[in-house]
């Protein structure tokens, strides 16, 4: 549980945001690192902060087309593409020493590639995963600002949701919110396996946007409450 | 199935991008009288309402269609078919009463400062 407060006077006097990879720039969204390549806060490009799977593509010189994208995201879900892995980070920027991230020291040892996100309303996560067999690591998500943002899985139930069109499986499929509350500060493991997007819907939502190695697991139970 | 292939696919993503892009929750029930299925959706704030139906008359201007991506989980839920008509004229996203509301307003606002982005 991190505290809000010590995390929003650490984070909004930052100067060092970093746009959210190279291809949607409006709405804003924005990133710091916590853990990356090298440890280095400032980098100008900072794999860490770009979606790793768009970063994978630009790296394997295909040709930026949908078709191209599409085989490219079939072949990381049947494990065929050489990829820069959320594992492959483990290097903490100074931003975990910062007083905010005094309540999670216990998970720091185990973190992988992790930062903060900020966004302005509108801005999104199209359906995407983020984890698959063999699960090589785990996703904690969290907010600080839970009435701005609005994390939603697929869902068996078509009755009601989120309508929404995977660009990926090219089918309308329909999302919903967790039903459990979600608490400003608190980590949640969330199930990346699952067919999921985000949304802001109003400016400056921060998200925890962390990776930890699976040998946290033990851990991550202990803590639950 | 009345609606599926009826539209044009890439108006259909549209639409329903559109949709994603400012939080439209959709929720389907069956009507009182039991004939079809009433669509209500809602946005998480006034100001998400108002660019996403901006945003929506500005594609297919005075468009009565639904689009069908919204429809289809009703046919998943219940095998409805859609061939009664009549039921969809109470939903609430009805462009031609809604859009009564924004003609004026659009007709005013220059084009490019409608744009949610």
């Amino acid at each position: 549980m991190v505290d809000p407060s010590k995390f929003h006077s650490y984070f909004e006097s930052l100067h060092t945001w970093r746009e959210w990879g190279d291809k949607f720039h409006t709405p804003r969204r924005e990133a710091v690192p916590l853990v990356n390549l090298n440890g280095r806060h400032f980098e100008k490009v900072d794999p860490s902060c770009w979606p790793l799977d768009r970063w994978n593509f630009v790296k394997s010189g295909r040709e930026d087309t949908p078709e191209e994208w599409n085989k490219f995201y079939e072949n990381c879900l049947a494990d065929k593409e050489e990829l820069l892995t959320d594992v492959d980070f483990t290097m903490s920027t100074k931003h975990l020493e910062a007083e905010w991230a005094d309540s999670i020291e216990d998970l720091k040892p185990y973190l992988t590639r992790s930062c903060i996100l900020r966004w302005q309303a509108g801005a999104r996560f199209r359906p995407h995963v983020d984890t698959w067999h063999p699960v090589r690591w785990l996703r904690l998500w969290g907010t600080t600002t839970p009435e701005k943002i609005l994390l939603r899985y697929k869902q068996p139930d078509t009755s009601k949701g989120f309508c929404i069109w995977n660009d990926i499986t090219k089918q309308d499929e329909v999302y919903q919110c967790s039903e459990t509350p979600i608490e400003a500060g608190r980590l949640y493991l969330h199930d990346s396996m699952v067919w999921h997007d985000a949304l802001a819907v109003e400016d400056d939502a921060f998200q925890f946007f962390i990776s930890i190695h699976p040998r946290a697991y033990d851990l991550l139970l202990s803590s639950i409450h | 199935m009345a609606h599926d292939g009826k539209f044009d696919e890439k108006f259909e993503r549209n639409i329903l991008d559109i949709a994603a892009e400012h939080g439209l929750y959709r929720e389907v029930t069956l009507t009182k009288d039991g004939t079809g299925m009433r669509v209500d959706g809602t946005f998480p704030n006034i100001r998400m309402f108002e660019n996403w139906l901006q945003r929506r008359l500005e594609v297919g201007l005075w468009s009565t269609i639904l689009p069908s991506g919204l429809q289809k989980p009703c046919y998943v839920m219940s095998n409805f078919y859609c061939s009664v008509t009549k039921p969809w004229l109470t939903i609430p996203l009805d462009y031609h009463v809604l859009s009564n509301d924004f003609k004026t307003r659009l007709r005013d606002t220059p084009h490019g400062s409608s744009e949610a982005n």
